[in-house]
Order: C-alpha cells, then structure tokens, then sequence
C-alpha cells in the first residue's frame, strides 16, 4: 500500500450508518407490486435460453411512444436510457426481445439464430417447414440464417 | 403501413413513385422534420432518442438503395396486405407499426409516407441494436470462466455457510457472484473492497448487467458518498464501512449474505473483517459468508474457515499467452554515476524514467498503431508517476499518438475515471499507475505491462512509534499479478524491468499489512465492539504479541483503556470517531471548551491528505502566491489560512479551482475538509459533546428565498448530471499526449464542476459564514488555546531541537524524539525554511543566577514541537509539526513528571528535564498544571459521564469550561525561566533519590498539590505521588539545587498575596501555606477576563501581570508585576540591599 492512501483507509472508517444522509432514502410512493417500473414477466427463449425479465407482454406497451407491435411481444423499458418521469414515455424507450412463434406457440428471441420474421414470427424450425410457401426471396433470407446459425452450431 | 384506412390504398397506387436517383429525404429535412413528432403536451417529442443519428441513416439508407440498384421505392402496403405472404415485400420483415394515434401530423403525400415508413424501418434497425446490447452483454457475462461455476456455488452455498471462491484476475468473480446471489434468491447483499474506487466501477459495472443502470438496486457506499436506497439488494461497500457498521449494528442484521473481496491483500480491514465474521458466523446462523481471493495463498484461508465447513471453488483465470521480456535498465555502474550526479543536483533520489520511454519507443518500432492496445506501467508512488508521465509526455510531442494518464489513490474519482476512456483509433493510452491497478482496479484494453517491480510500503518502527516509506521490490505474487493485466483482453507482452534472478529472489507474497501499521485503531475497535481480550482475537495471521502489549499500554496511557483493559468512557468516544486516536483525542479534548468551530475545522484538516500538490513547493509561482498567506506558527495553521481564503472565493460565488490550481492546491481535499468536518460535528452532537448548531432558522425570508431558487437550481443540475454520469466511456480527446489536463479545461468550460454544485448544496450562505469564521484564526489567544489542543492530541509526539542547532544553518536542525534522536523537519515544511523561528534569539537569554552552575541556557522562550507523525522517507521527517512553550506543555500533557524537594527540577516522561533556578517558579508552574489538569479532567469526564448516561450537558459544566479556558491561556503565558535538556542515560540512572519520603512529608495533613488526592510513597523512585501523574521529591539532587537551596535558606520569604511570612525560604511550608492562602483564593475567584493576561502576544514584551499592584517593602514602591516577578524582584531588592 502507498503512502497517501494510508490517510484514505484510516478515514474509511468514516460513515456510520446512522448518521448517512437520509434524504437520499425515498420510500417507494406505492407499495411495490403496483410499481410498474418493475420487470416482472419472464421472458426465456426457446432457442438459446437468453433469460430476462421484461415489463410487458402484448402489443401495445403503455411506455412505448408511437408505436406498436403487429403480434405479441416481450418488451422491457429501455434499460440504456435513463427513464422518463413516472407515467410518461419517452423516444425508444421500449425493447422488444422476442414474440411467440406463429405456428407452434414457443417463445422466441429475435436473434437470427433463433427467430424469423415474415409477416409473423416464426421459430427456426417452424421457418425451415414454412419456407416453401414463401417467395424466393424471403426462402434465401432465412436459409442465410438457418446455415449461420447451423454453422455457430458446429 | 402508416396510413391504414382502406380508402388511402387505392389512391397511393396511383401516386408517382419516389426515385432516389433524383429524389433525397434529406433534400427536405425541414418539411419533413414535422413528421418525427408525437402528440405530446411538450413540444417537439419526438419519436427518435436522436434525430441527427435518425437523418444519418436516411443518408446511408438512400446511398445503399441507390448502390444496390433499388432506387425506386417500393409501395406502401396496407396492413392487410403485409399479413399475406405473397408477393414478396421487404416491408413484410417489419416487426413494428406506427401507432397512427400518437403522431402529431398525418402522412397524406408519396413523400410524406415513404419518409413515415422509412423512420419505421430506423425504429426497427434501432430496436435490433439494442437487442444485441443486451444479447451480448449476456454473451460475455456467459463467456466468464466464473459462469461455469455457477452451479457449483450453488451448491456450496446450500452445504456451507463460508464459501471461498478463487480465481484469477479476470476470471468475473467480483462482478458475477453478486449477481449469481441475487439469482439465488438473497436480497440484501453486501460486497465489501479494500477500495472506494473498487465499490464505484464494480456498481456501476453490475448495475449495467443488471440492466439498472438508471436504478438503485446496486448501489455503493463509501466514505461521504452514498447511492444506496431502500430498493438496494446489491451493496458494494468498503472494508472500514462494513467495520463501522458492525460497530453499530453488532451482527449487521440488515444482510443475508456478505462477499468479502480480495481477502488476499491482507489488508489491514480486511482481515479484521475476517476474524470479525468468523464470530458474525455463530451470532447469525442464517448468514452466508462468501470469501472471494485471486489464487494466492488460497489454502491460509481454506485452513483459517476449516472448522466451519468451508467450501472451496476454484475457477481458473482467462488469461491470454503473455510474452515475458525481463529488461532491466542496462549497466548498473554506468547508470550509478548518473543517478548519482542527478540526485546531487535535484536533492532527491527520482526516478530514471528512461527504460520506460525506452519500452514504449520499442513498442513504437515493433507493433504498428493499427493494432490497439494501450499500455500499462507501475511504478512505486505518486512523485515517481509524475517522473514518468513527464518524460512519456515528451516522448508524446515527437510520437504523438500516445495518451498518458496517471493512476493513484490520491486523486478524485472523476480523474480516475479517466483511465476506462477510450483511446481514439490510432492512438494507444498509457497509463502510469501504482500498484492501485494491480488487483481491483481493472482497465480492459491493456496490451503491454512495464513493470518497475518496485512498490512503496509503509512500515511501522514500533521501536520509534514512527512509520517508513520504503520502496521494496514487490512479491512474486505481486509481480505475476502485474504480468497478468497484459493478457485480459488478448494476447500480451509484460516488460520487466530486473532480471529474472532478481524476480526469483522475490519474497513470495507482500507482507500482511497488520505488520505494517499501528494497530491502537484497531485494537480500540476491537475493544469498544465488546471483545473481552483483544489478543485472543482470532486473527488469521496475529501481529507480534509485544506489539499488541506496546498498543494496549498505550492505549491505557491515552485513557481510553482501564487499568482492566475495558474501555473507558473516553475510549468508547474514541473508538466512535472515524479518525487517528490522535485526532478523535484532540476533539474530545476540545469539547469542554465552549467554541469547538475552529477545531472542528482543524482536525478536519489533520484527517485529509495534504492540500498541497508537489507542484505546489516546485513550482516557485506557487510559492510565491502562497507566501502571504504563510503562518508563522507552521504548516497546518497556513493550510486553516488557505483553507479560509478558498471559503471566502466561495461567499463571493468566485471560481475556485483556477485559483486552487495557481497555489498548488488539490482542490478535492478542501471539499473533504468540509464533508469531514461536517461529519465531526455530527458525530459530537448526536452523543452530546457539543451543542447542535441552528443554522437554518436564522435566514431572513428574502435569504430563504433565494436559497430555495438555488437549491432549486443546483439539484437540477445535480439529477442532470446524475442521468448523464452512468455514460459509456467516453472517447479520450486527443491532445498531445496530454489528455488530463485538457479534460479538465474542457469540465471547466463547461461550467459544471459538480464537486462545487455539491458543496453549494450543502452550504447556505449562512453555514458559509459560519464555516470560514471557524478557519479564521486571527486571534492570538484562540490560536494558543487550538496549539494546546493539537499538543493534547499530539502528546506524546514531542521534539526537542538540539542543542547546538544555535548554530547551525537550515539543513542542518535536527531535532530529538523519545525514542528517535536526529530527525528532521521535512524540506517543505515552513520550519524547515524558517527555522529561526525554533531557536532562542540573543535577547531571549535570561542570566544566570550564580548558584546555577549547568551550562545549559535560561530562558523564558524554549519552545518545543508536537508532531502529528514521524515519517521516514528519505530520512527520518517530523510532520505536521506545531510549536509550544516547553515547559507548560509539558507540564499540562506529561503521563508522569517527577520533581525535587524544591521544585528547581522537573523531569518529564524520564526524558526531558526542566531545570527552574528562579525561586518559586517551579512551583507555582507545577502546582497551577496539577489543578488545571485535575479541572480539565473532570470537566471531560463529567462530560462523558453526561453521554453515557444520556443526559443534556449540563450548563455548570459549560461555565466551568470558559474560566477553565482564560486560565489555561494564562497559564501558557506564564513567563517562567528555565533551562530544558533531554536526559541520557547516563543522567537517568542517577535520576531518582528512591529514598522514602522525610518524615516532615509523611506527617503532611493534606496533599498541598491536589487536596482530595490521596498521597502514597512512590517505591519505585522514591518521593511521594502527589497527583496521577506527579511524584514529588523522587529526584536525587544536584549540586546547583543544593547551591541554591542553601542561598534561598538565608533569607526569609513572604507570601506576595498575603502578610504571611517565613523566616527561611521552605519550600514545603510555601506549599502547605499555597493551598491555604487567602490572598491567592481570593484571586482565584476573581473573573479572570478582567486580567490584562488575556491577550498574552501584546502583553508578552511588557511580562504577564496577573496580580494586582504588588507593594516591595525593601524599595517601597508600588510595582504591577506578576507574581514570578514579584519573586525576581524581591531577589534583586535583596541582592542590591
């Protein structure tokens, strides 16, 4: 240890407790189960088991600003931004990490390795049944993927 | 898709298509603009976080459309449609809709809904970016070596109490295992660190994974700053914190699982911390105790927690293939000579910087800017970073692609943050730190380590009560964990600055700091927590037993032990003040008085690093700025000075980091004067020492008024700031190697110095006034009253200067210790440059009376030093030092002073004699110390006997207190002659009479010195103890005082208040008659404000009256003399009859 900072761990010993600074306790204005600041749905892909936990599930996020989502989503306030005042929204502030598969219901990230979207969500697997009703060009695009993600597989 | 009605589609078939061959949206910006806005009651919401970076992507999105040979855009679809899979649309991978009602204006042209769908496919770009934020925060948190072990903590966890996790540097431990507990299930955690900077970066890092970088659910808590709330389960927080919560709340009730982090630095908190929890684990059953270590040592700790189950888990590092270079700096001999001939010219022995810029000039032929990586130094302290970032940021002017940025405990947070800032592309930072980022501190982007090998240590001499900073080479360990910071992020290259032998020569890991340091702190807090015997303490590794004795005696002598080893009330007052016993010691002290301000502000002064910087004695600008504004009373009384002048620049709203930055000052540690200080003041109110200030209520309306615009405004600029600190790094600005100081410039700029925003905060106008009226030192009486004080805190840290410093130059004073003989001022000390002001001045002389035969000189001047602490750098250094009349000082503070018969010699602590040829001096000096130390005492005690049994101080005790105050200036002004000499050896085996007391002593009735003090022969050295810390007629005579004892026997005495007469000068019976005079009882209750000693500096040329008029019977004239020189005249009539 150096010299200067012998002075910094004597004096570290500094706060008590009792006589921190209580103004920066707030208490919660509502009882935390009405907070609706708080993630509390479960979001767990199917594909890749990225687990979160998210705010919303649906298509319209009371948080969300001129926007909304064509199908049910999972989406969780922006955690990179720093939050509106309560009640308010905000630009972006939504992040949607995955739907339901349209077909067999699982749920879905929206990484390329695990979901595809044309005019639904579709799970990896669901996509590779479905791709032959589709125009070509949206078969090349999820055979991109579904190599890419066969090829992150090996 | 913007426009949804059925009746829109068939018309926008027929619309012209858009062609961006001769079409641009951002040909039509500002019509367009419009349509990025919400419907909001603010104005101008708009739907992008950022429009700049919304109409960037409209350009590359146009230049890719036209590129790829698609420049007519393709028609908009109704909803229905985009549900249909055929025919094939790109818009039909949107997995997002405008939500028509929100927007402000509808979309009715081509134009207008192309522009619309374009922002929806920003929104949808956007969205996938964030997604893959998260994706591969998650990613890399999943890529951890910890994360594999997640399970297996789980399980340890559900089988054990105490866990040890050990893993290498970068293994993810500090950052994962919080969270890895908070998965678990456990909601209130706490994470200790060895450092503030630690607790910061590691919350804000967690937080950030945890997604809550905007909330509060990990928060940290270090000293005067706090972010935890009532919403908080993760809480970093350092060692001594954690302590000083124990000590308030004994089993820290308030967690359900407690992380202590880098045990293996054997710091001296953390391992009071692991023998504390080791006790927590049987009060708290339901407690888990998580150890985390880098893989050192592993086993001590393994085998410390063995009894309670320990589980070990061990997680290998990630580390990338470092290559190893040992370069040590070529041809010792020839560098010798130069090192020599520098430190000749610069008086110090600095660092040769050039191997370092030799490594980076290496690096610059070696490996091409175009592959990043920054680089890494350690060196041993602070003087030697600034050698190096010096010479590097010369190096920079010709390779300018270098950034450098030093790394050390001592400076702010902010300018710490600097160093996890990005280098731009092409540029390679390097920063040059001290063993600060050895361990905790991680900076990501480390290339190449240089490593000096070399670390400074301090060590305490026990032998000296002294501390050393040494520079050592480091450990093995250590050095391995330097090598390892190269190979984080990619492979690596560590440059060794020594040879491999030498490294093999390295102890194997640094010593424990227990070793190291004083250990009263910390002995003290074991005692207050309610341990019965501090040395079973079950240490992990226990400091020497004679060591703990030393502390434990010193404690006793200090007061704040009993006799039996339990703390007194003084201790347990000590114990809660989170300062140097020294410190907590003087404030203490100083609550009897009725004004503790100025105190307050001082110890606060005494508890933060020095102010002033190097560049502050270097520099000769600084020095000059300074120098009216020097004390001559020394060092800490200047930094009160400067301290006032920078709260005054704050009353007038003046900036006051330029001006800090033109002194030399570093401007943070006046802000912790303040923090602290304020801290001091609580922790005296809340346990009734002092009385609680009512600042707020005495703001006139209009004052309040404008506070209340002004706090409004600065909390504003506060939550600002707030929202903006958790940024990403921030991209280094590119400057010439000099990316520091320009940062700084750039904060200024801005206006938004937040450590000012802060202190306004918590200063009103009026709490302003109050606090530089406590840093206004201008009257000489409360300058002595602080200066005795200081030395009732200091005490035993005395010096006496050497005798033949008379003539001697500057560099030459030396002066003695107790313990050490020849130490000396430090060279930038203002009594190192002034230090004449130490010395006896020609008219200072007194003559000798005949009898007194010893050479030593008489005077009514010596002085001696109190320091606050004996630092061995270069050589052994006094620091802090302040300057007081010997004699007094030592009277009032010595742990035992034994005297002679007749009181013509005193010797104090064993080491320094008074010898007092005046008759009566003796006397009057020590009787006068035995009853103010007796009051002083008891008014304390009363004090503290108040706090503990909880009751209001009482007035009395303030009046007390007051007349208590004039009579110790009074007794500091005394002008007594004496001679003062530190005793040998020698003088100190022929010291002591050890002669039972005459049997005239034995038959006194009453103790003459303090009356309700039972008085007992002393078996020891011989005399009777006439007070706690006074043994009277233990010291053999000497020739001089038998001389004069047989000159003072001829004459008679009279008492000079009273008509009371002796026929031989006895000393004894002019003690019994002292204790019994009405003259003196009746100037005892006189008010002592009307004596003109009060202001004792106007007085001191013209001596102290502190009698009335004094009548001399042999020259018949009425004299205004005081009572010692009443005695000197009565002589001088006699001798001249």
């Amino acid at each position: 240890m150096e010299a200067d900072e012998d002075f910094v761990l004597d004096n570290e010993a500094a706060e008590i407790q009792r006589l921190g600074l209580p103004e920066e306790e707030k208490k919660p204005t509502d009882p935390e189960e009405e907070d609706e600041r708080i993630a509390r749905i479960e979001f767990l892909c199917s594909g890749c088991e990225m687990q979160e936990m998210v705010h919303y599930f649906g298509r319209k996020p009371p948080f969300s600003l001129g926007i909304k989502y064509p199908e049910d989503n999972y989406v969780m306030r922006d955690p990179f931004q720093p939050p509106p005042p309560r009640w308010q929204t905000k630009a972006e502030y939504y992040i949607s990490l995955g739907a339901n598969c349209s077909i067999c219901s699982k749920t879905v990230c929206k990484d390329p390795g695990c979901s595809f979207y044309y005019t639904a969500t579709f799970c990896l697997p669901c996509g590779q049944d479905e791709l032959k009703n589709w125009p070509v060009e949206a078969q090349a695009r999820i055979r991109k993927q579904l190599s890419a993600s066969q090829g992150n597989k090996k | 898709m913007s426009r949804k009605s059925k009746g829109d589609i068939g018309s926008a078939r027929q619309r012209p298509q858009l062609n961006l061959v001769d079409f641009s949206f951002l040909d039509r910006k500002a019509e367009l603009a419009g349509l990025l806005q919400a419907k909001s009651r603010q104005v101008g919401r708009s739907l992008v976080e950022n429009e700049a970076d919304f109409w960037k992507f409209v350009g590359k999105y146009e230049a890719m459309m036209r590129a790829t040979g698609q420049p007519v855009l393709p028609p908009l679809l109704a909803e229905s449609d985009l549900a249909s899979t055929q025919p094939y649309y790109r818009s039909k991978h949107l997995a997002l809709r405008l939500e028509k009602d929100e927007l402000l204006q509808e979309a009715h042209a081509e134009v207008q809904a192309q522009f619309r769908h374009l922002l929806l496919v920003y929104l949808d770009f956007r969205q996938t970016e964030k997604f893959q934020r998260i994706r591969k925060l998650r990613q890399a948190q999943r890529n951890l070596p910890i994360a594999r072990f997640r399970q297996d903590l789980r399980d340890a966890l559900d089988t054990s109490r105490v866990v040890i996790v050990a893993g290498d540097t970068g293994c993810g431990k500090s950052t994962q295992v919080p969270q890895f507990l908070y998965d678990f299930g456990y909601r209130s955690i706490a994470c200790t660190q060895p450092r503030r900077l630690a607790c910061v970066s590691l919350c804000k890092r967690v937080a950030h994974e945890l997604l809550d970088d905007y909330g509060s659910r990990v928060a940290f808590q270090i000293r005067f700053e706090r972010s935890r709330t009532q919403r908080t389960n993760i809480l970093f927080i350092t060692e001594g914190l954690l302590l000083r919560q124990l000590a308030v709340a004994a089993n820290l009730d308030q967690y359900d699982a407690l992380i202590l982090d880098e045990i293996h630095e054997r710091n001296l908190f953390g391992d009071f911390l692991l023998g504390v929890t080791k006790c927590l684990l049987r009060a708290r059953p339901q407690l888990k105790l998580i150890l985390m270590s880098a893989t050192i040592n592993v086993e001590l700790f393994h085998g410390y927690f063995r009894d309670e189950g320990a589980r070990l888990v061990q997680v290998p590092g990630r580390l990338f293939p470092i290559k190893l270079r040992y370069m040590p700096p070529p041809a010792l001999e020839l560098k010798a000579g130069q090192a020599t001939a520098a430190s000749k010219r610069s008086h110090s022995a600095r660092i040769d910087p050039a191997p370092f810029v030799q490594v980076l000039s290496l690096i610059d032929q070696q490996y091409p800017t175009s592959e990043r990586g920054d680089v890494l130094i350690f060196v041993s302290g602070v003087n030697e970073i600034e050698s190096v970032v010096e010479a590097v940021q010369e190096y920079a002017t010709e390779q300018t692609h270098w950034l450098v940025l030093p790394l050390h405990s001592g400076q702010a947070i902010a300018e710490q943050g600097k160093v996890f800032d990005y280098a731009p592309e092409g540029w390679r930072k390097c920063i040059v730190s001290t063993n600060i980022a050895e361990t905790s501190l991680t900076v990501d982007g480390v290339r190449f380590v240089i490593d000096s090998g070399k670390v400074k240590e301090m060590s305490y001499d026990a032998a000296c009560k002294g501390q050393r900073l040494k520079e050592f080479w480091v450990s093995k360990s250590s050095a391995e964990q330097r090598k390892g910071r190269a190979g984080r992020t990619g492979p690596g290259v560590c440059f060794r600055l020594y040879t491999a032998d030498q490294f093999n020569a390295f102890e194997a890991y640094p010593t424990p700091e227990i070793y190291r340091v004083p250990l009263d702190t910390m002995l003290l807090q074991m005692v207050s927590m309610g341990l019965p015997d501090v040395r079973a303490f079950p240490f992990i590794e226990a400091p020497e037993t004679e060591r703990i004795e030393q502390t434990i005696l010193a404690l006793k002598q200090h007061c704040a032990l009993s006799v039996e080893e339990k703390i007194t009330p003084l201790g347990s007052s000590l114990a809660n003040l989170p300062v140097e016993l020294s410190i907590g010691k003087m404030l203490l002290m100083g609550c009897v008085f009725p004004e503790v301000e100025q105190l307050l502000t001082l110890a606060a002064m005494l508890s933060v690093q020095n102010p002033l910087t190097n560049r502050a004695h270097t520099d000769q600008r600084c020095v000059r700025e300074r120098e009216s504004l020097e004390s001559d009373q020394g060092d800490l009384f200047t930094l009160v000075r400067l301290f006032r002048e920078w709260v005054q620049l704050k009353m007038r709203r003046e900036g006051t980091r330029q001006w800090c930055r033109r002194l030399g000052i570093e401007e943070q540690r006046f802000y912790e004067v303040t923090k602290l200080r304020a801290q001091f003041q609580r922790i005296l109110e809340s346990c009734g020492m002092v009385v609680a200030s009512s600042s707020d209520s005495q703001l006139t309306s209009a004052e309040r008024a404008t506070r209340h615009g002004e706090l409004r405004q600065l909390k504003a600029m506060k939550r600002r700031q707030r929202f903006e600190q958790p940024r990403q790094r921030k991209l280094l600005k590119q400057s010439g190697g000099r990316g520091q100081e320009d940062d700084e410039e750039r904060d200024e700029e801005q206006g938004s110095d937040m450590r000012d925003v802060d202190f306004r905060l918590r200063f009103d106008p009026r709490q302003l006034t109050l606090l530089e009226r406590s840093a206004r030192l201008d009257r000489h009486r409360d300058v002595v009253l602080l200066k005795l004080l200081l030395g009732s805190g200091f005490y035993p840290q005395l010096a006496i200067s050497d005798e033949f410093n008379y003539c001697k130059g500057g560099g030459q004073q030396f002066f003695h210790t107790r313990l050490k003989p020849f130490v000396l001022q430090h060279p930038n000390a203002h009594f190192a440059k002034h230090y004449e002001l130490l010395k006896l001045t020609d008219s200072d002389l007194l003559a000798k009376p005949n009898f007194y035969t010893p050479k030593h000189p008489i005077s009514e001047r010596h002085q001696l030093l109190c320091y606050q602490s004996l630092l061995e750098t270069a050589k052994p250094y006094l620091i802090n030092c302040i300057r007081l009349p010997a004699a007094q000082t030592l009277l009032l503070f010595s742990f035992s002073i034994d005297t002679n018969a007749g009181i013509s010699q005193i010797v104090c602590d064993g080491w320094l004699g008074l010898d007092l040829p005046m008759p009566g001096s003796g006397m009057e000096l020590l009787s006068r110390a035995i009853e103010l130390r007796q009051r002083w005492s008891r008014l304390l005690y009363a004090k503290l006997e108040d706090l503990n049994n909880k009751q209001e101080a009482s007035s009395g005790v303030s009046d007390g207190s007051s007349t208590l105050w004039h009579e110790l200036l009074d007794f500091m002004a005394l002008d007594v002659a004496y001679a003062i000499k530190r005793l040998l050896p020698a003088d100190i085996k022929r010291l002591y009479s050890h002669e039972t007391p005459s049997t005239r002593l034995m038959e006194l009735k009453e103790n003459p010195f303090a009356r309700d003090y039972p008085m007992t022969v002393n078996d020891e050295k011989g005399g009777l103890n006439v007070s706690e810390h006074v043994v009277y007629n233990c010291l053999a005579e000497q020739q001089w005082t038998m001389a004069m004892d047989a000159a003072l026997r001829a004459e008679p005495w009279t008492c000079p208040r009273c008509d009371f007469e002796l026929e031989e000068f006895d000393v004894l019976e002019q003690l019994v008659h002292r204790s019994h005079c009405k003259g003196r009882k009746a100037q005892g209750r006189k008010p002592k404000s009307d004596s003109p000693v009060s202001m004792p500096e106007t007085s001191r040329s013209s001596s102290s009256h502190s009698s009335g008029s004094y009548y001399c019977k042999s020259c018949q004239r009425e004299l205004r003399l005081s009572k010692i020189d009443i005695l000197r005249h009565q002589k001088q009539c006699r001798n001249s009859k």
